[in-house]
């Protein structure tokens, strides 16, 4: 009897993982629209977070994380562009039918998905844009899991009192709803903080030529430059700032992506001892969870993209994005009313950290992730705390 | 301040020059508008940049206007002489062309930006409280050069004589025996050509990645228009007045809105001169 006893639970304890593929898909396919920057000037990290959602899906499915639906990625190219965004979600909602968005990348492009979303009634996760309030203010629909910028510039501010001696600074922002977000935090926070702004200046987003910007700032002579810049132009940015000789201590906000950055621009960055704040950096302190993901997610993109790859943030975040979906469609099905009403209880701890959502639909900040890292004279990171 | 402004000026006006009059030249022979030329300018910067380690600096300025030569010929064969006469299907085309190239890129270099670092980047001379590199002197001193070398072409050469024929009447030039489809091909590899070197110059100071080139194409447009289409001495003075207007408005009005005060200016100076500042004398046109 007990041999036939370990007999059958030896057989279903072999079938469970095929058991568990069969129940994913039980209860039918959820489309899911996620919006990327597949071309245009953040192509470089939109084909890498595709990579990272197709892996989420794929384990969402073979694990049935969605309660018995599987999850089905349609991804449009949104280019991190406001009109094409909007233009794609359209597309998405009204051709693919999907029942679900993601996206977008830029804070710019988000406001735009999240009116369409609205408009169609069909629920939008934001995952990766910063900009206060998006999910907040522009309806029912949409949620934010990315880290608002209010709260990332509260320990950013609270950061450079700590480690930098300036009574004045200079804040330079592009001119879209990212920087001028965090231009508005900023000056704020210092302000509150009895700090000068010398030079607050703002820059059109695709304007490369910074050189005109940098000059100003040694006529306003401040202790500190503050800058938000989207990450290649940050890279144009700092390669200008250490080509002008200026010696101000410069602080970053996060968009500069680690490694990657610093392949592009690490000798300058280096010379200039350029300070930033991260969500994510690939390093020995990462969680078992982090280190399985940059295993799974950089072996991946070696064999499709060929080519070397150091995870990113906005990789992660895109992961991440596809579970938090998974989760609610788990808990509230893929319906609108019910998934809306199971997201906004949410409570997971993923890759990033543990998100949950405040009344206005945008993530607590408490569990996620935020380092600031320091760009060494030989190019290297290293993380200030 | 005011001679990083000028400098800086300058550097913008010589990149959209170089692209500018490309446009012009290519236009003014084949009443075609070259819309790859933007793309031109990412492909001699990448050529550069692949060459920089094997032939240095200069050389990787030479490969990359040897390889876009090629290009200019694959472009008048596939984009412009089929559509000889049909000025839309060649301008769409010409588009055609421009996001191939933009793909091909993506293929061949991917999609992250890269830095294109030469010796003279890591060189600055300085100019009262800010640093001039030295590759920012040298785009203005090879732009000019590059422009000046291009006017004596076509002033003072028989191509240039070719040039200026076909553009006043392509049937006559081509009854009197001139081999209007090389004329036409050869405005096309000369101003495939100034796109690279333009690509070369300017891609040291910033990144290079697949989508660079939209900028310069806007505004050597910008450039084209306020200086009268077809008119090349008209073309180098928009792109001076662009350049200038940028880089000065940039630091005295707002950076944030640096193109709308250069295409601002543009859109007034069409009001008052609707056929640009050097209104198209045909007999000066290329």
């Amino acid at each position: 009897m007990k041999s036939h006893l370990a007999a059958i639970a030896g057989a279903l304890l072999l079938a469970a993982p095929s058991i568990a593929f069969a129940q994913a898909g039980s209860k039918g396919s959820v489309k899911v629209g996620v919006l990327l920057p597949l071309t245009g000037n953040t192509a470089w990290a939109g084909k890498t977070n595709r990579i990272a959602a197709a892996i989420a899906a794929e384990e969402v499915n073979a694990q049935d994380l969605a309660g018995g639906y599987k999850i089905e990625l349609v991804v449009g190219d949104s280019q991190c562009e406001p009109r094409a965004a909007h233009d794609q979600a359209e597309r998405l909602i009204s051709q693919e039918k999907v029942q679900l968005l993601i996206g977008e990348w830029c804070s710019s492009a988000s406001v735009a998905v999240a009116q369409v979303a609205n408009d169609e009634k069909v629920p939008l996760l934001i995952n990766i844009s910063t900009a206060d309030q998006i999910a907040g203010d522009s309806g029912p629909y949409a949620f934010q899991s990315s880290m608002q910028n209010r709260y990332s510039q509260e320990r950013e501010a609270a950061l450079l009192q700590k480690d930098f001696k300036f009574e004045s600074v200079a804040i330079i922002v592009e001119n879209n709803d990212f920087g001028l977000t965090f231009r508005k935090n900023m000056v704020a926070l210092m302000q509150k903080a009895g700090k000068k702004v010398v030079l607050d200046v703002t820059q059109d987003r695709n304007d490369t030529n910074w050189y005109a910007t940098i000059t100003r700032i040694p006529a306003s002579k401040p202790d500190l430059v503050i800058v938000s810049i989207s990450a290649v132009q940050a890279a144009n940015f700092v390669k200008q700032y250490a080509e002008a000789g200026i010696t101000t201590p410069l602080f970053s906000d996060y968009p500069p992506p680690p490694r990657i950055f610093e392949r592009q621009v690490g000798a300058q960055a280096g010379k200039i001892g350029l300070v930033r704040a991260a969500f994510f950096v690939k390093s020995d302190t990462n969680t078992p969870a982090q280190k399985e993901f940059v295993a799974k997610l950089e072996g991946r993109v070696q064999k499709e993209l060929n080519e070397a790859h150091d995870v990113t943030y906005w990789d992660v975040a895109t992961y991440d994005a596809v579970r938090l979906v998974a989760d609610a469609i788990k808990r509230g099905g893929p319906q609108a009313a019910g998934y809306l009403k199971a997201m906004a209880v949410t409570k997971i701890d993923l890759v990033l950290g543990h998100y949950e959502f405040d009344e206005q639909r945008g993530s607590r900040p408490e569990g996620l992730n935020f380092v600031f890292i320091r760009t060494k004279p030989d190019g290297s990171i290293e993380v200030v705390e | 301040m005011f001679g990083q402004i000028l400098i800086n000026g300058l550097v913008l006006s010589g990149g959209y020059a170089l692209v500018a009059v490309g446009l012009t030249l290519t236009f003014g022979v084949m009443r075609m508008v070259n819309f790859a030329e933007g793309q031109s300018v990412m492909i001699g910067a990448f050529i550069a940049y692949t060459t920089v380690p094997y032939f240095g600096y200069v050389g990787a300025i030479a490969a990359a206007m040897a390889v876009n030569a090629v290009l200019g010929v694959i472009l008048e064969r596939t984009a412009f002489r089929p559509f000889r006469g049909v000025e839309l299907n060649g301008l769409i085309a010409s588009m055609g062309m421009s996001i191939v190239l933009v793909n091909v890129a993506e293929l061949v270099w991917g999609t992250t930006p890269r830095p294109f670092e030469t010796i003279y980047n890591e060189t600055s001379v300085n100019f009262g409280t800010v640093g001039i590199s030295v590759q920012r002197l040298i785009c203005v001193a090879a732009s000019a050069a590059i422009l000046l070398g291009l006017w004596w072409l076509v002033q003072y050469t028989s191509l240039g004589r070719k040039f200026r024929a076909v553009s006043e009447d392509h049937e006559t030039a081509s009854a009197m025996g001139i081999d209007v489809n090389q004329v036409s091909r050869l405005a096309l590899v000369i101003g495939s050509m100034m796109a690279a070197s333009a690509g070369a110059l300017s891609g040291p100071v910033n990144m290079i990645a697949p989508d660079m080139g939209r900028t310069e194409m806007l505004n050597a447009f910008a450039a084209i228009i306020l200086g009268g289409f077809g008119n090349v001495n008209g073309t180098i003075l928009g792109a001076l007045l662009i350049g200038m207007i940028q880089s000065i408005g940039a630091v005295y009005i707002s950076n944030a809105y640096s193109s709308s005060i250069s295409f601002g200016l543009l859109v007034l100076t069409l009001v008052f001169f609707p056929r640009g500042l050097v209104p198209e004398r045909v007999d000066e046109n290329v």
